[in-house]
This record gives structure tokens, C-alpha cells and sequence, in this order.
């Protein structure tokens, strides 16, 4: 008897009993995003909540990125709850200087996709470029990137230099400085 | 138990969503990460996402960008949207375009930075059961909802105690906030957080047991997928999650907390409750200014 309560109070019964086209929705809803965890692959809006799962790597020492514009004024953006204007900043920045620097021109998504999902999935290779970033594109965005600072900072930027800090850890936690690299350098004139 | 919002409990939970998500977006648009500022970045990132493949190749996302026009009108269209939901609650007609545009604007701006972040998810999902005119539906989604925030904290610890492991590393604390904080602290050595970030590098216990802490809070959610009874406790657990990672990940996951109003007792949604509440506040204030 106290079973038969429970059940007829559970969730899925009363959505059954409100509308079973609702209730496959539902179902198939929950069952999606279960599936995607565990197949591990995001579908929106079926989502991986894998966030700060992976074990980190045994280290002290980190990378710092500074931008660097008209010489001598440095890009900060000091609060956490700025982080969407970092984000749109820094992260094209550095899969621009991924792809093109660290890697060469090695497009490594584009090639997995064309190369090696492509091949399995022969059907969709058509569609596929539009899916990747085109040479025109990767060569426009140096432009984009100036006159997209000069709004965040408030000043027309005619260059940019980007420098990558190799940093360690003090026991008391403060860091020393180990390295300091030229990554990227961008000039107006010469766009 | 009562799971069934009245009607008027629904207008003020929409008002209440609506006016979170606009407040939100206005700061983005402060910041110049929405569609009218862009510029049109040439980068863009859909990783192995099916619904980002659709979106980019159907050249939505090009056209809305590609022009100031049709920019700018997506901004006015998606603040009009919940400005108007906020003064009309019932407009499903309103919160049908607010929800379509607010999913648009999450795909373009996670792949114009090349990297899908989840910050955004829960506005995503929480304008949907708000779409439909019949209140039995609305309830039945609604409840749905709060099942689902409930599965995604799970689902967190889950995946760190039994896929990717991070919850038996037992300093992932100290190294989480070492990775995340030191660009802060190489650019603030003198500020007072600073000098609190250090003192906690150097004494990482409390960090790496903190840590665990936030990890089990999130397993506990899964009492939520069994039982309503928890909700006035649960309620809290997303906000110290996403208060910890605020401080000690700089990350900014305040607009996931949209999902927590799913948690929200509903014997506190009625106007006289939150009248009350807010008089408490005010009297509470007005001891303090004193």
C-alpha cells in the first residue's frame, strides 16, 4: 500500500499521468544528458560536466600570457567577474598563437576531422570545411584582434606584442620570475 | 507534498529569471562580449559538438556578425525580449524569443573564444518549461528542471571521484589554485588577497581539504534526485560551489546559479513571503547602518 503511494507520488508517474508525449520527452531528455557523460561527448544541450576532473600535473611552475600594447600598456583585467571580456581577449589569442606558432600552421582539429573522422564518415566530408577555420580567416586575425583591444581599452592599439612568462612558486607562495619569451608581435603598418 | 506552482507564483518566478539573465547579459554587453561589439571575429571553435556543427554551417552565426544591423538588432531584440518578460510574465510568445536568442548568443559566444564553456548552461535550459500556456506542463518541466540541476552537481562529483580521478589526488587543491590564481598573483603581488593566497599556498592543507569539501558538497546533491525534503539545504550547495570557485579557480560561474531558483522552497515564492523576506532584510540593514 505505502509502496503504491510512493510511486503514484514519484515524478515520472505524475508526469505520465499529466501527458505521456511529456514524459518521453523527459525521459529521453535525462537519458541523453546520462549518455553523453558517459560516452563523454557533448551535445548541446546535452552537457559534459567534466570540469575539474582530470588529475593535475605534479608541478610549480605555470606560464603567465601578458599583452602588451603601444609599447609599454599592459592588457589587466584584475576581477573574476570580468572573466567573458578575458575570455573573448585572450582565449582566440591563444589558439591563434597555438596553431600558428607553437604548432607551425599544424591545424590539428581541422586535420582529425578531415583526415581521420572524414574518412569514417565519408558522407559529411562536403560540409566539413565550413566546419574548420579558413587561411583567409586565420590571416584576418591579427586585424580583428587590434581594432577588437582598441574597444576593450579605450585607445586606437597600433601594435601588440605578446610575451609568455615561464613562473615558479616560492615555498611562501609568491612567485620568481624564470623566463620571459616573445611570442607574437602584431603592427598596423604592416597588416 | 505540493509540487504545483500557482499561476502567480510562476509570473513572479518569471520575473525573478528573467530580470537574473537580463542583469547578466547587461554586464556582458558592459563588457563588450555581446554580438554588437564583436566585430566580427574571424576565429571560431565547434569542437565535437553535432549542435555547434549546424549552427556554424547553417552561417547563422557569420550573418549575425558579418553586419552591424543585424547585430545590433540581435542585442535590442534579446534585452527587449526580457525587459518586456519582466513587466508581462505571461507573454509565452516573449519568453519563446528571449530563450531562442539567449541560446544563440551562448553557441556564438563560445565559439568565437574557441572554447566551449559551461557558465551559461543553466540560462540555456531554464526559460523552456516557461513556453508553455498550459500550467500542469509548466509544473511537470519545472520539476524536471530541478531533477536536472540536482543530476548536474551529481554528475560533477561523479565525474572526478569515478571517470577522471581529480578526487583522489589529495592536492588538487593546491595545485588547482596554483594553476588558476598565478597569473593573478604575478600582476597583484602587493594587494591584500594576494598576501591571502599565499599564506594559503603555503599551508595547502586547508586548500586540499577544502577542495574535497566543495567535491563531497556536490556528491550530496544526489539526496535531491530522491527526496524534496533537503531542499532548503541543497539550495546552498551551488552557491558555495561557485563562490569557492570564484575565489580559489577565477572562475565566474554566477549565471549557473540560475538554476538554483529550482531549489527555492516553494512555500517561498508567493508575494506575501517575499514581502516578508525583504522586510527582514531591510530591518536587518537598518541595524547595521545604525
Amino acid at each position: 500500500m505505502q509502496r503504491s503511494h510512493i510511486w503514484k507520488d514519484s515524478y515520472w508517474y505524475r508526469t505520465y499521468k499529466t501527458n505521456r508525449f511529456l514524459f518521453v520527452f523527459v525521459v529521453l531528455f535525462f537519458v541523453c544528458s546520462l549518455g553523453s557523460n558517459l560516452i563523454k561527448l557533448e551535445t548541446t544541450p546535452f552537457f559534459v560536466w567534466r570540469m575539474y576532473s582530470a588529475k593535475l600535473p605534479e608541478t610549480n611552475q605555470y606560464t603567465v600570457q601578458e599583452i602588451w600594447y603601444n609599447q609599454n600598456k599592459l592588457v589587466v583585467i584584475p576581477n573574476t567577474w570580468q572573466e567573458s571580456r578575458k575570455l573573448m581577449i585572450f582565449d582566440p589569442l591563444h589558439l591563434y598563437i597555438h596553431t600558428q606558432i607553437d604548432q607551425k600552421g599544424n591545424y590539428s582539429f581541422k586535420n582529425y576531422l578531415l583526415e581521420n573522422w572524414g574518412q569514417r564518415h565519408p558522407a559529411f566530408l562536403p560540409v566539413l570545411p565550413q566546419l574548420t577555420i579558413q587561411p583567409d580567416q586565420w590571416s584576418r586575425f591579427p586585424g580583428w584582434f587590434l581594432s577588437y583591444l582598441s574597444k576593450q581599452v579605450g585607445e586606437e592599439v597600433d601594435e601588440v606584442h605578446v610575451l609568455r612568462k615561464q613562473v615558479e612558486y616560492q615555498k611562501n607562495g609568491s612567485l620568481r620570475l624564470i623566463s620571459v619569451d616573445t611570442v607574437l608581435y602584431i603592427n598596423r603598418s604592416t597588416l | 507534498m505540493n509540487f504545483e506552482l500557482t499561476p502567480s507564483q510562476r509570473s513572479l518566478l518569471t520575473r525573478m529569471i528573467a530580470g537574473y539573465i537580463l542583469f547578466f547579459y547587461l554586464l556582458r554587453l558592459y563588457f563588450g562580449v555581446t554580438p554588437s561589439q564583436l566585430g566580427h571575429p574571424p576565429l571560431f571553435a565547434v569542437e565535437m559538438d553535432i549542435t555547434y556543427w549546424i549552427f556554424q554551417g547553417s552561417g547563422l552565426a557569420d550573418w549575425l556578425l558579418a553586419n552591424p544591423v543585424q547585430s545590433i538588432s540581435f542585442d535590442l531584440l534579446l534585452i527587449s525580449s526580457g525587459a518586456y518578460l519582466i513587466w508581462k510574465p505571461k507573454q509565452t510568445l516573449a519568453i519563446l524569443i528571449f530563450a531562442i536568442l539567449i541560446g544563440l548568443y551562448f553557441m556564438l559566444f563560445n565559439s568565437r573564444i574557441t572554447h566551449h564553456t559551461h557558465a551559461m548552461c543553466g540560462v540555456v535550459l531554464i526559460l523552456w518549461p516557461f513556453a508553455f500556456r498550459n500550467q500542469e506542463l509548466f509544473n511537470r518541466l519545472w520539476e524536471g528542471l530541478r531533477y536536472l540541476t540536482c543530476f548536474i552537481y551529481f554528475m560533477s562529483f561523479y565525474w572526478k571521484a569515478f571517470i577522471g580521478d581529480s578526487f583522489y589526488q589529495f592536492n588538487h587543491g593546491l595545485l588547482s589554485v596554483q594553476g588558476n590564481l598565478a597569473e593573478y598573483i604575478y600582476h597583484n603581488p602587493d594587494n591584500l588577497l594576494t598576501a591571502f593566497y599565499q599564506w594559503m599556498i603555503a599551508h595547502p592543507t586547508l586548500l586540499n581539504i577544502g577542495n574535497t569539501a566543495i567535491f563531497l558538497l556536490e556528491g550530496v546533491m544526489l539526496a535531491g534526485l530522491f527526496t524534496r525534503k533537503l531542499d532548503h539545504y541543497l539550495f546552498w550547495i551551488p552557491i558555495l560551489v561557485h563562490m569557492a570557485g570564484y575565489f580559489f579557480s577565477d572562475v565566474f560561474f554566477m549565471e549557473m546559479l540560475v538554476l538554483d531558483f529550482t531549489l527555492l522552497p516553494i512555500s517561498l515564492l508567493s508575494s506575501n513571503s517575499i514581502q516578508h523576506h525583504s522586510l527582514l532584510i531591510f530591518k536587518l540593514l537598518k541595524v547595521r547602518w545604525r
